[in-house]
């Protein structure tokens, strides 16, 4: 589905992302975990072409996506990506904010657009909620909102940047049941995140990310019980406490 | 001890909870004009005290009130006309200096990335060329732009408007007779239909671009503001769906910062409205000079000023006034000025979502 090879990131002197190399299949979920820092984001900004990466390929379904002859446009449509931020249009209701790329990009007609937002808000467990700001609403249904509004564009692939670090504890839970919830429905996703719970249950792959290097890769439980890596050790008993 | 300080707890206690217990009385809202109705006895008692002791002649302000609406509605009109211009001016004006910054700057996107081993392939072909002179180009155009932008608000921003003023009068009497002969007329038809004092044509046109030129300016850095404090996670997140550049900034930038720049254009629109005073220095006929006439001619200049005065607070608090209202009735929860109630526990106006 995505394959990223020998992917290189310059912000300046600094070298973000140094040769990545990742692949995944359709229908399956991988999650990325690393110190801060590592590169995590900026590996799923360039998937997303958010930044551009300076070396490497990335492909979508074989087609090298990172060409300068293809538009961002057409790329983003098709790989859904939700912010830590949750980023909702403020000025919008929920429906609204989801409508809106059914109608500018997709150009869908509002009918249309408004059935397909209903239900994908109505799938994130917020069908009541369609008419409220985001303003109004708590931090786990922004996110929803927000799974919502990159779902409804249909994307072959989604993209989750630390979906849950904003969050209040208490709210965790129903953003992650709905991403869990997407991966049993067979969607493919990438997740950056440092919920071990969900990454045991949900992610069918999981890699190590430090320095812009992959160190490790490997199923969930491999990496949390017997983690090869001197760097990987060190942090995952950190974050398992 | 404890006898001592009891009471002072208990006043302090009582301070403590007095917001709150007149929370709920403010709701009602009568409070807020007490104020107002204390300073408008206060100036009433003044000015009869005035008018008792000989020192005012208040029927002459009866008597005279009406002289002021012709000039105020000159003022108003001319302002109002500059300001809208101005405001369509201000547009790409403030987009160039929000926006333009990015495309030249090396931070920004202008570094569009082809890989080394293809870097080394293109060196020197034709269409490396042809790519790298069209960057330059359109990089260098970009540049010259935000200078021409920024160099026309710091113009306009770093002058007085009296000084602007003299030089736009000096210049268009210069040139204005080898105008066109339709643009004359259309000028003449223009301030005749506005019912305006029949002075030569010119010296309306010079005012209504003076206020337009000075307008622009300023109208462009509250634009360029209201654009930049849109977030940027919001940008980012409408590229995530696939939406282009102009299609996020119609969607999404322009309706966030117009809320948010509803205040201060409210504040540039009375600033201008107070300038266009500036203007009676040629013989434009609106409310200052207007008063000054009254006051000298016939002989009241006390009198004169004080209805200057008033009329100019009526038209800047009623247009205030409206403004505000109808801010808080278009109000969206979480975004621009919060009502004079914050806090959720605030009416969010009639937005309000049916669950919360």
């Amino acid at each position: 589905m995505i394959t990223v090879r020998g992917l290189h990131k310059w912000f300046g002197d600094l070298h973000v992302l140094d040769g990545v190399d990742l692949q995944i299949a359709q229908r399956q979920a991988l999650c990325v975990i690393g110190p801060s820092g590592s590169g995590k984001s900026t590996l799923l900004r360039c998937i997303n072409l958010l930044v551009r990466p300076d070396a490497g390929d990335i492909l979508l379904e074989g087609v090298r996506i990172n060409s300068p002859e293809i538009r961002p446009e057409w790329v983003r449509q098709r790989i859904g990506m939700v912010f830590q931020q949750f980023n909702l249009f403020t000025h919008l209701t929920a429906l609204k904010n989801v409508m809106l790329g059914l109608t500018q990009v997709k150009k869908m007609d509002r009918s249309a657009a408004e059935t397909k937002a209903k239900w994908e808000l109505d799938r994130v467990g917020l069908g009541d909620k369609v008419h409220a700001y985001p303003a109004q609403l708590s931090g786990g249904q922004q996110q929803r909102v927000a799974i919502a509004r990159a779902l409804a564009m249909d994307p072959k692939v989604m993209l989750f940047d630390e979906p849950t670090s904003a969050l209040d504890p208490e709210f965790i839970r129903e953003v992650l049941d709905v991403m869990a919830r997407l991966a049993e429905e067979g969607m493919t996703m990438i997740v950056v995140s440092h919920e071990m719970g969900f990454a045991r249950e949900v992610a069918d792959e999981l890699v190590f990310l430090d320095k812009g290097r992959i160190l490790e890769t490997g199923t969930p439980e491999e990496i949390f019980e017997r983690p090869g890596h001197e760097r990987t050790k060190a942090f995952v008993s950190k974050i398992l406490r | 001890m404890p006898d001592r300080i009891a009471p002072r707890v208990r006043i302090v206690g009582a301070l403590r909870t007095a917001p709150a217990a007149f929370g709920s009385a403010v709701r009602t809202h009568w409070q807020s004009f007490v104020g107002l109705v204390a300073l408008l006895t206060v100036g009433g008692v003044g000015l009869g005290l005035f008018a008792l002791a000989g020192i005012l002649d208040l029927p002459f302000i009866v008597r005279r009130w009406d002289s002021l609406w012709g000039p105020t509605w000159l003022a108003v009109s001319l302002t109002t006309t500059a300001f809208l211009l101005g405001f369509a001016t201000a547009l790409p004006l403030g987009l160039a200096r929000a926006y333009l910054p990015g495309r030249f700057r090396k931070t920004g996107r202008a570094k569009e990335f082809v890989p080394f081993r293809r870097a080394r392939d293109l060196w020197g072909t034709p269409r490396a060329i042809r790519v790298t002179a069209a960057r330059r180009t359109r990089s260098g155009l970009n540049a010259a732009a935000y200078g021409l932008a920024t160099g026309y608000v710091e113009g306009v921003r770093g002058t007085p408007f009296y000084v602007q003023m003299f030089l736009v009068f000096y210049l268009i009497l210069g040139v204005y007779r080898s105008f066109p002969g339709w643009f004359q007329g259309g000028m003449v038809f223009l301030f005749n239909t506005l019912g305006y004092p029949p002075v030569p044509e010119e010296f309306y046109f010079a005012g209504l671009l003076t206020l337009f030129l000075n307008t622009a300016g300023y109208q462009a850095e509250v634009l360029r503001g209201g654009f930049q404090s849109v977030g940027q996670g919001q940008i980012e997140a409408a590229r995530s769906v696939g939406m282009r550049g102009r299609q996020i900034f119609r969607r999404i930038t322009f309706p966030q910062a117009l809320r948010l720049v509803i205040l201060p254009l409210t504040n540039e629109w009375i600033s201008l409205f107070k300038a266009c005073a500036i203007l009676s220095t040629w013989p434009i006929l609106e409310i200052l000079l207007q008063s000054q006439q009254l006051g000298v001619n016939e002989g009241h200049p006390l009198e004169a000023f004080i209805m200057l005065a008033a009329m100019y607070l009526l038209v800047d608090v009623t247009l205030g006034k409206t403004v505000t209202y109808v801010e808080r009735k278009t109000r969206i929860p979480g975004l621009g000025t919060p009502g004079l109630r914050t806090g959720t526990a605030g009416r969010p106006g009639r937005r309000r979502a049916p669950t919360l």
